[in-house]
């Protein structure tokens, strides 16, 4: 009887395994072996840092979240700000049972004191594992989604590795501490459904990571050419396009009495993205760079007789790759471009060692944020030793302009994004090596 | 035939000079790591500051039986009267100090060029200091022995508050905990020649594990699985004696728990 159970045991644990990991690679002992140890290494880069690390945001995030759930704060988030922040009091609902003291931490209304005690509490590495766990759970889940973009094991291997060992998915997620992650996810599902010709799926998954975090707006233009067949298909997912937004107007309007649309527009999220401009000599006239050489991206696109999915995620790409070249960025949002990135790795290794490159030059654009992305993620460890760390920016202005020098690696920075944008599209006017596991 | 047997040799040769460039990498990173770990262990012998970066009092002694006290500010270009910050305080003892050096101080026979003169006064038992630094002028200090003295009083002000968190006595972060503080004589030797391990950072880190025991014990226990399995299927499994191998494997990962878990009893 108990054989008959553990056999039983065995088989059902044998399915479960080989859904998650894929028959493909579950049934070839050197795929599953491959797979275990990019899933152990990738394991422990995150553990190594998951309870060591934060940026103060995080704690912003739990802080609102605490604010509705024991009703301290009477104040309804921005309606644009609203799903996440729904996200984050569920967590906080999960979370309060597993650490008490947080919420007496989370009640303090002083942001700076609420950091200060909560990096100087004894239990912070207890604390900031549970809070980023969600994230960890998100950051897995689209580990297994991209496992299952292509035909090949081999290669969805290979796209696993390089999410698993990615720095700035690690770097964003578990040290940076961002809920990035999570419309990441839901733009990756926009995509696979997009891939498996799931077309209404595909695009409310996308409205519904715009509506979270904006960015994926980039690639809206892009989904829609590439899912639409006919007239009525560009103007129905255009609709659908713009229904997230306008759903986000009406939703704000009603509960907050305020315009989204405007807010978003005047934010700083929209401001990153015209940042840099062309100005017109004795006139008011300005031209935006990003904005032209997106128009030309997405025409190029909309021309292009060959659109394929492996050609759909090198524009996505570029898009991304365009915005670090030319507009202003925050560290997390290199995460965007991760997911499209990974598939050119495995088609061009040059590719990944480009990328490497940008990934040595991070640390000296952070300097743009001094002890906040630098010293201070480290205060968990010893809150007095880091808080009181001097400030890298200060050292280095004894020698030269930290503005300048952030700057000149920022350029390298965008040259580098340039020269992939360069190799990538290189690349579409091939027939890609990728056999995506396209319904077509 | 002439042709392959080149071929060859330049092949070995090839493999040879990868081989031995990688044994370099490997030493130099090595080597690198060893100076790391003994820089660690000893540490440094006066509090870590960079004059101009940090803000604060720093205090140590050398071996010598001098005392160093520096001041420095930090650069802040927005704030106001070019960055200008008061440093003041007084240092008393039971024996007699002598001042041996005014490090860049500006003192008042400077008082045409300067507005903010740094000012300190002497008497056998007793020294009292006014300076100021600002963006230009980040750092001062003194440097003095005691004799026949058992302890030093310190009462230093930034900007005539008390800042505790900003005097680092013997290793940086150490701070004092009352704001006239009492250091016994030789203290701040013996804070210098501390393990690393029981100097900040890491003095908090493992305070902080050591306290949130539980958490502790199934983080390792998780990182010390993950590394099991790594080596078990990165080494272990091409090995005849697999089985036995990971069993030892386990077998030593909780016997490194319970070592951590003793230690950790010890640290608390």
């Amino acid at each position: 009887m108990a054989e008959k159970f553990k056999n039983r045991l065995i088989k059902w644990l044998k399915n479960i395994f080989k859904k998650l990991v894929t028959p493909e690679i579950f049934e070839n002992s050197k795929n599953r072996i491959s797979f275990y140890k990019y899933l152990l290494i990738g394991l422990f880069l995150r553990f190594l840092f998951l309870p060591f690390f934060f940026q103060v945001d995080i704690l912003s995030s739990y802080e609102r979240a605490a604010g509705q759930l024991f009703k301290t704060v009477q104040e309804t988030p921005p309606v644009i700000q609203l799903a996440i922040h729904s996200l984050h009091v569920f967590f906080l609902k999960i979370i309060n049972p597993i650490i008490p003291g947080l919420v007496n931490i989370l009640g303090i209304s002083e942001p700076h004191q609420l950091w200060l005690t909560f990096i100087a509490d004894n239990q912070v590495f207890r604390m900031l594992s549970v809070m980023k766990f969600p994230y960890f759970i998100f950051d897995l889940v689209c580990a297994f989604l991209l496992l299952r973009f292509t035909k090949d094991a081999k290669t969805n291997l290979k796209v696993f590795k390089h999410w698993m060992i990615n720095p700035i998915v690690i770097f964003v997620t578990f040290i940076f501490a961002r809920f990035d992650i999570i419309p990441l996810f839901v733009t990756i599902l926009a995509l696979y459904f997009a891939m498996k010709d799931r077309k209404y799926i595909s695009m409310v998954f996308l409205v519904i990571s715009i509506v979270m975090r904006f960015f994926p707006v980039l690639i809206l233009p892009f989904l829609i050419i590439y899912l639409a067949k006919n007239k009525k298909d560009y103007i129905i997912f255009s609709l659908l396009g713009i229904s997230g937004l306008l759903a986000l107007e009406i939703g704000s309007r009603i509960i907050s009495g305020s315009s989204a649309l405007f807010k978003l527009l005047n934010s700083q999220h929209f401001t990153y993205l015209i940042a840099l401009k062309w100005g017109m000599e004795a006139l008011h006239v300005n031209l935006f760079p990003l904005v032209i050489l997106f128009t030309l991206l997405i025409i190029a696109f909309f021309e292009i007789s060959n659109k394929s999915f492996s050609n759909l995620l090198k524009y996505c790409l570029i898009a991304f790759l365009l915005w670090f070249s030319f507009g202003y960025f925050h560290p997390q949002y290199l995460l965007w471009s991760i997911p499209f990135l990974i598939f050119q790795f495995v088609e061009k290794d040059k590719i990944f060692y480009y990328h490497l490159i940008q990934i040595l030059i991070i640390p000296f654009i952070l300097l743009y944020w001094g002890q906040l992305v630098t010293s201070y993620l480290f205060a968990p460890i010893d809150s007095r030793f880091f808080v009181y760390f001097p400030d890298i920016v200060d050292i280095i202005r004894k020698y030269y302009s930290p503005a300048k020098f952030a700057n000149i690696f920022s350029s390298i920075f965008s040259g580098i994004s340039l020269w992939i944008i360069y190799e990538v599209y290189k690349l579409s006017k091939i027939k890609s090596n990728l056999v995506f596991n396209t319904k077509k | 035939m002439s042709n392959k047997y080149k071929k060859s040799t330049n092949r070995r040769i090839n493999i040879k000079k990868r081989i031995e460039s990688k044994t370099k990498i490997k030493d130099l990173l090595l080597t690198s790591l060893l100076i790391l770990i003994v820089l660690m262990i000893t540490g440094c012998s006066h509090p870590f500051y960079v004059p101009g970066a940090s803000m604060g009092y720093f205090l140590w002694q050398t071996e010598d039986g001098n005392y160093h006290l520096r001041w420095s500010n930090d650069w802040d270009r927005n704030a106001p009267n070019n960055n200008l910050r008061k440093f003041s305080g007084s240092i008393k003892t039971d024996g007699i100090i002598t001042i041996k050096n005014s490090y860049q101080w500006e003192g008042e026979k400077l008082t045409k060029d300067i507005e903010n003169v740094d000012i300190i006064k002497v008497e056998p038992s007793r020294v009292e200091f006014i300076a100021y630094t600002t963006n230009l002028d980040f750092e001062d200090g003194i440097d003095f022995s005691v004799d026949k003295g058992t302890y030093l009083e310190f009462n230093l002000k930034n900007n005539d508050i008390y800042d505790l968190g900003r005097i680092s006595l013997g290793s940086f972060a150490n701070s004092p905990e009352e704001e006239i503080f009492r250091i016994l004589k030789d203290e701040l030797l013996y804070e210098a020649k501390k393990p690393f391990y029981l100097k900040h950072p890491f003095s908090t880190f493992f305070n902080k594990l050591s306290y949130d025991r539980v958490f502790t014990n199934i983080y390792l226990l998780l990182m010390g699985i993950i590394v099991v399995e790594l080596i078990r299927v990165s080494i272990l499994l091409k090995r005849k004696n697999y089985k036995k191998l990971t069993y030892i494997s386990y077998t030593l990962l909780f016997l490194f728990l319970i070592i951590i878990n003793i230690m950790l009893l010890r640290y608390s």
